[in-house]
């Protein structure tokens, strides 16, 4: 398992400069894992809520695929997004494994170019007891030059040095070092230095080698969720036994799975773990909507894959899910996000409370707040799950129209809701009245 | 920089925050619409309420939660916008003229700054009074609705100094908003 301790991130939407989120304690230890961890990030419309899950979402695709710059519509939508001002974007994730290593690795893309590239991606594992702390850089490339890379001391890490920087060596500056793994190649010539016989050997944390892997499986335990109207990509990924894949061989890489607004796409070898999902989909929409009978799957075989719609039943009528209320569609989208954070994946869900009703949203909040196992970070305008959020540390936070993130540090009985409301939050006034209105919409 | 305006009406009615507002928009929009200004109001309920513990809880509230996050004192402004009027209910001329002094002796007290308007707001604002309370919202509604206004923005009447001797339909509002 792995937790998220800080995200930094620049240069996307109208987030010029860069803006700061701590998800933990600095310190690093095992502890971190021994709490659930949920996060609400919230602020005024534009204030780049979605933006910062934007950039996530980048990362996420720069560390799965290979060919994500290469895409013609990826790299149109990335000149976009990026902030006009810099036409830089850069983002740096820390992240702790569950053996208390914890490793920084910073992409940063430059869209000054027709088509925008990697700049720099670098690698650091931290040596410090907190991520303020001391680091050693394990990876440095600059324009897709290798620049510094930190030997192995042992025999066996040192053959699959040689393997990795023949590697990088090949890699342009359209593609991360990370998205290696997925090459079967790679893939196959370190499995034979670790695996000869079939074993499974778990990596030294502390080599070059295992923190690439360790930031792939960050990636693919990292599920982001947009919502409908700030999807940049024509397919979704509801990758739900991606992960289970990766935590099951930390080398092995998973089959994909494919959801989209119709349908979910699925290897035929894989439709029973398939029904056996949209069962616990069922029992999740069911709390929301006891009326719902069932999901019923109704399949097409084309060679390999099975292409699948599903049907929501009720006592007296069934309703393709393209045609479900707008409400239990989002849910049935986020779900994936909510099931991986509350087995120990790490979430991101843009706009969570649309469509949810109140009551709803807050045990939901509870929920994450008591059993969840992973890291559940959402943005929200909704301030009801505000009262038991407080309660956390790193659980609150506010976007400011300086694009500031401001951490709401926990003093007694004090209600960040009323705070939020009256202004209070740095950089958040609120200075508008209902009579303003009067202005815009009252008669002249 | 937190603005704590304290106004006479009650705050359903809201008519005085209503002139107050437009005319900040109006000349001083970085007052509401700076990210680091926050506007506030307190509602007297009546101008003779002006240091009941309601009003004056209400101020130290905003006071304390604003100093949580932001630290500096020097950044709160209490501002007290009382209209002198010639009589205010049972109170006689004399009565009037006396509370008023009390007023703004209170606000020099506790450097809270004293915005008057003479004799009332809608004087000042709309050039004629109004007399019932139901009416007061209604033309405070109107007013903000127009685009240009009656009287011009930033005019000597709004920038009087002396509260007592100045003439009708004037105010020092833009004199302390000025010095902000």
């Amino acid at each position: 398992m792995f937790r998220i301790m800080r995200i930094e991130v620049s240069g996307i939407k109208g987030i010029k400069d860069k803006i700061s989120f701590d998800f933990e304690n600095q310190t690093i230890s095992k502890r971190i894992f021994d709490k659930p961890a949920i996060k609400a990030i919230y602020g005024t419309n534009g204030s780049g809520k979605t933006a910062i899950l934007t950039a996530i979402d980048i990362y996420i695709n720069l560390c799965l695929d290979s060919f994500y710059l290469l895409k013609i519509d990826n790299s149109a939508s990335l000149k976009k997004l990026i902030n006009k001002q810099t036409n830089f974007f850069e983002i740096k994730v820390y992240f702790i494994t569950d053996d208390a290593v914890a490793y920084t690795h910073r992409i940063s893309i430059n869209a000054r170019a027709d088509k925008p590239y990697i700049e720099e991606e670098e690698i650091d594992r931290i040596v410090g007891k907190t991520i303020n702390g001391e680091n050693e850089v394990l990876l440095r490339i600059k324009n897709a030059e290798c620049i510094s890379y930190r030997d192995s001391e042992t025999e066996l890490y040192k053959k699959t040095d040689d393997i990795v920087k023949e590697a990088i060596a090949k890699v342009s500056e359209y593609r991360s070092v990370i998205t290696l793994i997925g090459d079967g190649i790679f893939r196959s010539k370190i499995i034979k230095i670790f695996n000869p016989e079939g074993r499974n050997k778990p990596l030294d944390n502390k080599t070059t080698i295992a923190a690439i892997f360790n930031t792939r499986i960050l990636s693919l335990s990292t599920y982001v969720y947009l919502g409908a109207s700030d999807k940049h990509k024509e397919v979704t990924v509801g990758s739900f036994l991606e992960y289970a894949d990766a935590l099951k061989s930390k080398i092995s890489e998973p089959d994909k799975v494919y959801m989209s607004q119709t349908e979910i796409v699925v290897p035929v070898g894989r439709i029973d773990e398939l029904k056996e999902h949209i069962q616990s989909v069922y029992k999740f929409i069911r709390l929301f909507k006891p009326t719902l009978k069932g999901i019923e799957l109704i399949k097409t075989q084309e060679g390999e894959k099975y292409r699948c719609r599903m049907v929501m039943v009720y006592p007296e009528y069934s309703v393709d899910y393209e045609y479900e209320s707008a409400g239990i569609k989002n849910l049935i989208y986020m779900y994936d996000c909510l099931e991986n954070s509350s087995r120990g994946g790490i979430s991101f869900i843009d706009e969570m409370d649309v469509n949810i009703n109140e009551i709803y949203l807050e045990r939901l909040c509870s929920y994450f707040m008591k059993y969840g196992k992973g890291q559940l970070c959402i943005t929200i305008h909704n301030t009801a799950p505000m009262k038991i959020l407080k309660g956390g540390k790193h659980s609150l936070d506010f976007i400011n129209c300086s694009q500031e993130a401001i951490s709401w540090i926990k003093n007694g009985s004090k209600s960040p809701s009323n705070d939020y409301k009256d202004g209070m939050i740095p950089g958040i006034p609120f200075n508008v009245n209902d009579f303003d209105f009067i202005e815009v919409f009252g008669e002249s | 920089m937190l603005l704590i305006f304290v106004v006479e009406t009650t705050e359903s009615n809201k008519s005085d925050e209503m002139y107050i507002k437009k005319y900040i928009r109006t000349m001083f929009p970085q007052l509401i619409d700076s990210p680091g200004s926050v506007v506030k109001w307190v509602y007297m309920n009546g101008k003779g309420n002006y240091k009941k513990n309601s009003t004056l809880h209400k101020i130290e509230d905003y006071s304390k939660r604003y100093l949580r996050f932001y630290e500096n004192v020097n950044d709160i402004h209490v501002i007290y916008c009382v209209d002198l009027d010639d009589t205010c209910q049972a109170l006689d001329a004399d009565n009037n003229k006396r509370l008023n002094r009390e007023i703004k002796a209170f606000c020099d007290e506790r450097s809270y700054k004293f915005v008057w308007f003479n004799r009332t707001i809608e004087e000042v604002f709309l050039g004629k009074k109004i007399l019932r309370q139901k009416d007061k919202s209604k033309e405070a509604q109107k007013y903000i609705r127009k685009e240009i206004l009656n009287i011009e923005y930033g005019s000597e009447a709004y920038n009087a100094n002396d509260y007592m001797e100045g003439q009708t339909r004037r105010t020092n509002l833009g004199t302390i908003l000025a010095k902000l």
